[in-house]
């Protein structure tokens, strides 16, 4: 967070308390407090997408308080239509209908006048799996699948280390220039890259083991349409290595982000 | 005068008269002129020689060796079963999923007026005020008519099935043969309950007519969960071989999804029926010229919306279940629901669902303007909606966030740093659980409006409750904190005790608030029928929502098969086999709502015939009427 724009939305709140302003007010400052601080107040920015959820939501509940009783419907209702009715408000009122239009024609304005950068796009970041794929001329069910080495980190731990030492191999000679040293999705071929590549420190452990080995044999050509627009750069690895080292890939993704993979889930009825 | 009267009266008839005449003399016209139009503009053939006294041309025989031999291999044309058939315009899949959809919405609406009248005749039963009863009542007094509809909707949906996707529907029912006898046999039964409960209505002893009622909805809720068999077998399907063969019909019943399906959908259908019934107590209201009027048909709102809410309250636990169910089935099928194409589609749901609460809790707040007097616990509603909007805004926060480029690299990724962890489960599910929590808080603070608690130990009881809401919120909180720290497969089983806790917490601070105003002091009485208007059109909208949601996730459940009639065995091949955008579905699902409201308007107009004066003796009352003031004039 932003701590200054925190603190400037809390004493502006501050003083409104302290000045009993009207019930109109609060609700205009509400929703404008609530803006600046989802627009600005957030280190990392919020995409507008989600902003306009947020405010959608917000103006809801704003209007849904304004209008939650008698006197409340009449405090909000009350300045308005005198706003509107009394003489002396004439001149603002003039002002306000010629504002109304103007800010809308400068909103137009804002909009339109950005630079020019390829338009939103609904990507899913994880779509979904055919239920099983072919490596190598072999049957891989991603389903019922299971990553055949996860077995050795009860059964045989040295071994398994082997294969997460084999996966860090495979990893540190092929995928670190994407994916990055510590898997931060901040490789050093990162920024000739659209869409980026994955963070794994946020993803994989809503994953299944299968899940992974699919996206890394099968890469960006192995994306279904959901996936799309079809621009990852991924190869398909099962072009550059054997059904082992990218089942060992995928231990090491997880030893090294200390996540565990999902399981899989029992069925009830069964 | 009465002379004027007389001609008045013959104009009329003859206007009726000449009405249907001119009719036919201008269809008669029309003919005459299209007729006239075709024979004198039509191509004619030039005059030729007949056939027999022309001279045979190499062409000539040419075409008739043609036409010879076009009719001998249409003879020989061999029969061949149709797999697809095009349905014109729409195409079939937007077809079926029409016709599908009112099916499925009538059919919970007479499945959920029974239910719903029953637990309104036993609480009238029970509290020996008759108002339940007219009440129940007046809503069977819609089913005729609506069980009419859904009966023609289901022989639509077969015949539709049997054109468009017969190969298909002969495979399922070769599979479900042994299940389609029971099925009419029970709709036998349900005509039998159904009209015995609505003509029987205080012809029997109050216990009889509520074993009917108890019948009927036991008949219609298998009928429910026959029909709940094939639709799930095609989603999960069980009991048969890789090919399809079927290998136990039983399996096929009983398959996956099956259970979570029927507990999901008889919830829903409770939910659906309350709030179809509070939105036509709305309509009756906002047409209401008199006090009594109003007040009978806001009360009648008041009870259909608390049966709905009452019911949404536990859907999204069944709901859940059903996903966790879908999941374990095939993760392809949970990835596509929650993560892939579908996953949008979620976010619609989460942000109708938290207009739907919001509404909910709303429609509570301006009721409480029906108590006279001072109102204390008004201050209290500005805590509950920063609550509700807070979870809310949880619950619609999406994890696959539509962003620019410029957006996700000054992200750092797809996912945002903070927004990501709200965009998961756990922090979903606490949102929801909270959500309820607030909206049960609201009910409990309407309830208390304008009554004061005068037992001796009435601070006491309210500390307690304060603390069973404080500790069910703590624990819903703190699972969904530590979910963050476990792995999925424990995650999801960290949603029961969520569940419970808020579950335990409303049936222990209902318990004690019954005993806590037992003997309470009035400081207002209830005026029934003094609520803004704007509250009618609050239930109309969580009806008109509910049956969108219904819709859309019904398309969610369905469309998730992507290519496939039965997942993973039978492809679909036909030329819609894909699946369409999120756009296009949902504007397919509004179109059929708006299609179910307007027949469910006709509905309710059909129903409204029957209290309606008799035409004669309306007729005779307006002469006589005229006739008297003629004579005074």
């Amino acid at each position: 967070m932003k701590i200054p724009i925190v603190l400037a939305v809390a004493v502006a709140f501050g003083l409104l308390r302290f000045l009993r302003v009207k019930l109109l007010i609060w609700a205009a400052a509400w929703w404008i407090g609530i803006y600046i601080l989802l627009r600005f107040g957030f280190t990392a920015p919020i995409p507008s997408s989600v902003i306009t959820i947020y405010m959608g939501i917000v103006s809801i509940a704003i209007l849904a308080y304004v209008s939650s009783s008698q006197e409340r419907r009449d405090e909000i209702s009350g300045p308005l239509i005198r706003f509107m009715t009394e003489k002396r408000y004439t001149l603002l009122l003039a002002v306000a209908v010629v504002a109304i239009p103007a800010l809308a024609a400068a909103n137009v304005y804002v909009r339109m006048n950005v630079s020019i950068e390829p338009p939103l796009f609904s990507r899913t970041v994880h779509p979904a799996s055919p239920a099983d794929i072919t490596v190598h001329d072999k049957r891989i069910d991603l389903d019922a699948g299971e990553n055949p080495f996860r077995h050795l980190e009860t059964s045989n731990p040295q071994e398994f280390r082997k294969h997460v030492e084999n996966g860090r191999r495979v990893y540190y000679q092929n995928c670190v220039f994407c994916h990055g040293d510590t898997m931060s999705a901040n490789g050093m071929f990162v920024h000739g890259l659209d869409p980026i590549p994955t963070n794994f420190h946020d993803t994989i452990a809503q994953l299944r083991e299968t899940f992974l080995f699919w996206r890394i044999s099968k890469g960006g050509p192995g994306l279904p349409d959901e996936g799309g627009p079809w621009d990852t750069a991924m190869p398909a690895w099962e072009k550059f290595l054997q059904e082992d080292e990218m089942w060992d890939a995928v231990l090491f993704l997880y030893d090294f982000t200390g996540q565990r993979p999902r399981g899989r889930e029992e069925v009830a009825t069964k | 005068m009465t002379n004027g009267i007389m001609n008045g009266a013959m104009n009329r008839r003859v206007l009726i008269l000449l009405g249907p005449v001119a009719g036919i003399v201008m269809f008669l016209g029309v003919v005459w002129m299209a007729s006239v139009f075709v024979g004198h503009n039509e191509y004619k053939e030039p005059y030729r020689a007949p056939a027999a006294t022309a001279d045979a041309t190499p062409r000539a025989e040419g075409v008739a060796a043609e036409k010879a031999a076009a009719e001998t291999k249409a003879k020989a044309t061999p029969y061949t079963e149709a797999e697809y058939r095009r349905f014109p315009g729409v195409g079939s899949r937007v077809a079926i999923w029409s016709v599908a959809q009112l099916h499925l919405l009538f059919a919970a609406f007479v499945l959920a007026v029974p239910m719903f009248a029953f637990i309104i005749e036993v609480i009238g039963y029970k509290t020996g005020d008759e108002r339940y009863d007219r009440l129940a009542h007046e809503f069977t007094n819609l089913l005729s008519v609506s069980f009419s509809l859904t009966a023609t909707f289901g022989a639509f949906l077969t015949f539709m099935l049997i054109i468009l996707y017969p190969k298909f529907t002969n495979y399922l029912m070769s599979v479900f043969s042994p299940t389609f006898l029971p099925y009419v046999l029970l709709f036998f039964f349900e005509a039998f309950f159904l009209y015995t409960y609505y003509y029987g209505w205080g012809k029997f002893h109050p216990l009889v007519h509520l074993g009917l009622g108890l019948g009927l909805n036991v008949v219609g809720t298998a009928i429910m969960m026959i029909a709940n068999a094939w639709l799930t077998f095609m989603m999960s399907p069980r009991g048969i071989s890789d090919t399809g063969a079927v290998l136990s019909v039983r399996d096929a019943i009983f398959n996956y999804t099956w259970l979570p399906i029927n507990v999901h959908r008889f919830i829903a259908n409770i939910a659906f029926g309350g709030s179809v019934a509070a939105a036509y107590a709305a309509f009756k209201f906002l047409q209401a010229e008199t006090d009594e009027e109003r007040a009978h048909y806001d009360w009648m709102g008041y009870i259909g919306n608390f049966v709905a809410i009452s019911a949404f309250l536990p859907l999204p636990f069944a709901g859940y279940w059903l996903a966790k169910e879908i999941y374990a089935f095939s993760q392809t099928l949970g990835l596509t629901m929650m993560g892939g194409a579908f996953s949008w589609l979620f976010i619609i749901q989460a942000v109708l669902i938290g207009n739907l609460f919001l509404a909910a809790n709303y429609y509570l707040w301006l009721g409480m303007g029906r108590v006279e007097g001072v109102q204390p616990l008004q201050k209290f509603i500005k805590y509950l909606l920063i609550g509700i909007t807070l979870c809310f805004a949880v619950w619609a926060t999406p994890r696959s966030i539509i962003a620019t480029v410029s957006e996700i690299r000054a992200m750092g990724g797809s996912a945002h740093p903070i927004l990501g962890y709200l965009g998961v489960m756990s922090a979903k599910n606490t949102a929801v659980n909270i959500l309820i929590l607030t909206t049960f808080m609201s009910f409990l603070l309407y309830r208390r409006t304008g009554k004061v608690a005068t037992v001796a130990w009435a601070k006491i009881g309210h500390a307690a409750q304060l603390a069973i809401f404080a500790t069910a919120a703590f624990i819903v909180i703190f699972l969904g904190v530590y979910g963050y720290f476990v792995e999925a497969t424990v995650r999801i089983r960290l949603s029961v005790p969520q569940v419970s806790s808020v579950l335990m917490a409303m049936v222990s601070i209902t318990a004690i608030d019954v005993f806590l105003f037992r003997g309470a002091t009035r400081t207002g009485e209830v005026r029934w029928g003094r609520i803004p208007r704007i509250s009618q059109y609050v239930l109309i909208f969580i009806a008109v929502t509910f049956t969108w949601l219904m819709g859309l996730m019904g398309y969610v459940r369905s469309g998730l098969r992507q290519h496939w009639h039965v997942y993973g065995v039978v492809r679909d091949t036909s030329p819609d086999a894909f699946t369409p955008t999120l756009g296009f579905a949902t504007k397919v699902v509004s179109v059929t709502v708006l299609e179910f409201f307007l027949l469910i308007g006709v509905v309710f107009w059909i129903a409204s015939l029957h209290d309606r004066p008799d035409f004669q003796r309306q007729a005779k009352t307006t002469r006589r009427t005229g006739a008297h003031e003629a004579e005074l004039t």
